[in-house]
């Protein structure tokens, strides 16, 4: 399993308190677990490609909230890769 | 003054299937739900895979690392040889490594207690202990460790015998410290995984004992 | 530096609190201060972590005091774009919409003939921390001047901070851990307390004997 997913600083890495992570809802947690899912079935456990992603998720709109970039990265990433498109998303959200 | 170890500090809430949401989804969260669906439906995701990981992050790997390697060096005494003689070549056997983590381990013994500070700045193992908590930045610990360190541990929740040597240790350099915690009495049984969940990220700074 | 941030032994703060109630979102701004950050420790000529921390230690001490660790990292970051060229105070002030407090000028000259390190003494040795008070960086704390320790270990050559921080050049120097009695450091008769410091060579000068066996 992939234990560094995470930044320990710099522009993408996530909030914390005390030191430790904080997700303020479930549903940071499980995009955060999806995530590293993906970079290790479908990177071999390269989480480059899915950092990539984030930080440009982040430089694009400073002022989102660090786990909706998270989620927008992701989405990009297995959009680009074909895992996904995007239409099945728009899809499955409306339902 | 609060006093609590990385357990209790936690702030996560991993109930996933709250069925108890105060206000409806946020768009976001529709679309990291609709993700997560597609994505599983295509089997890119392993089943039980978020939980696994999220267990993992629930007392953050920062702090794991340092756990396994104190639980290994109770159930190995050759590991523990090597730990304590070079304790960057240690965590790197178990793959921990990488930036501030020059190690040296310092062993707590019965009569001898470890503490780490860094009054100049707030140097930390990262490797080993991950981020460090606010408190270990900031002014009163960074002052009061080297001056007084038996009344500021007692404060902190680690009251010692008034004939326990104590050894303060200010990260001045390039070396990062990380103690070693005495393993507790009656834990005889327990697997190496066990005991790695016994070490708590406090006590290998020093400011606790288990 | 004598500055604010040497903190070792300073007495008068309080307790140590140990849960915060710092929020762990993001506010806008910091979105701004991490490009910025990032920017700067891969822009700027001759990066160091010696002059990065300087650039903490050159905060106004009400500043750093009142401030977070974020909030350091901030302003040591664009303190040093600043005096590199790369945004004007100017600028930060206009994206910040307000105020936006850099660090102290450096106070002392760089340094262009840096002498060699050295690897003088070996565990075991009794030293004696030099009395003085530089006015750039460096990594030796206030509270151990003047004072007599042993060396308990010896951890290899480094990079020399009082150098690196105010110099192209680079240094190495021998490294060591030195055992100072809490006794001796603060003369209170405090018992069975032994405070380690690590310490580059040249911060230090021989004392006379050596400890057959040093106790670590």
């Amino acid at each position: 399993m992939n234990t560094d997913l995470l930044d320990v600083d710099g522009p993408a890495a996530p909030p914390r308190r005390n030191g430790e992570l904080v997700f303020e809802a479930p549903w940071q947690s499980r995009v955060f677990g999806l995530a590293a899912a993906i970079v290790d079935t479908c990177f071999a456990g390269d989480r480059e490609p899915f950092r990539q992603e984030l930080i440009r998720a982040i430089a694009d709109e400073p002022e989102r909230p660090y786990w909706d970039s998270w989620t927008a990265a992701l989405e990009k990433l297995v959009v680009e890769h074909g895992l996904v498109d995007e239409l099945s998303i728009e899809r499955h959200v409306a339902n | 003054m609060e006093r609590s170890d990385s357990h209790d500090m936690s702030e996560h809430h991993h109930d996933h299937g709250d069925h108890h949401h105060p206000t409806p989804p946020s768009p976001v969260e529709r679309r990291a739900a609709a993700l997560e669906e597609l994505l599983t439906e295509k089997g890119l995701v392993p089943d039980g895979f978020i939980e696994e990981v999220n267990r993992a992050y629930e007392n953050d790997i920062g702090p794991m690392n340092g756990a396994k390697v104190v639980a290994r060096s109770w159930v190995d005494p050759s590991y523990r040889q090597r730990l304590l003689e070079n304790g960057t070549a240690a965590i790197n056997e178990l793959g921990f490594g990488g930036p501030e983590g020059n190690i040296v381990a310092v062993p707590n013994e019965p009569g001898v207690h470890n503490v780490v500070v860094c009054t100049l700045c707030s140097c930390y193992p990262w490797p080993v202990l991950g981020l460090p908590p606010t408190w270990y930045k900031e002014a009163p610990y960074r002052a009061r460790m080297v001056r007084e360190p038996r009344v500021l541990l007692k404060e902190m929740g680690c009251d010692l015998d008034d004939d326990t040597e104590i050894r303060v240790w200010d990260s001045s350099a390039e070396v990062r410290y990380i103690v070693v915690p005495e393993r507790p009495a009656g834990t005889e049984g327990l697997s190496e995984e066990q005991l790695a969940d016994l070490v708590t990220r406090d006590s290998m700074i020093g400011v606790a004992r288990l | 530096m004598d500055g604010i941030h040497d903190l070792g032994g300073h007495q008068g703060f309080g307790a140590v609190v140990v849960e915060q109630n710092e929020p762990p979102f993001h506010a806008p701004w910091e979105a701004l201060a991490r490009s910025l950050m990032y920017l700067v420790m891969t822009k700027v000529p001759n990066p160091s972590s010696g002059a990065f921390r300087h650039a903490i230690e050159r905060m106004d001490p009400a500043h750093y005091l009142n401030s977070s660790y974020y909030e350091h990292w901030l302003t040591a970051a664009a303190t040093m774009a600043v005096e590199r060229g790369l945004v004007t105070h100017e600028e930060l002030e206009e994206r910040a919409g307000g105020p936006y407090p850099l660090s102290l000028p450096v106070r002392t000259e760089q340094i262009t003939d840096p002498p060699p390190g050295r690897s003088r003494f070996a565990v075991g040795d009794r030293v004696r921390v030099r009395q003085w008070h530089p006015t750039g960086h460096t990594r030796c704390p206030n509270y151990i001047r003047g004072h007599v320790g042993v060396i308990t270990r010896a951890d290899g050559e480094f990079s020399i901070p009082d150098v690196e921080a105010h110099s192209t050049q680079r240094v190495n120097e021998a490294t060591y851990s030195v055992r100072f009695e809490a006794d001796e450091l603060w003369n209170d008769g405090q018992p069975g307390v032994t405070v380690n410091v690590d310490l580059w060579d040249s911060y230090l000068e021989p004392a006379g004997w050596s400890e057959a066996t040093p106790t670590t």
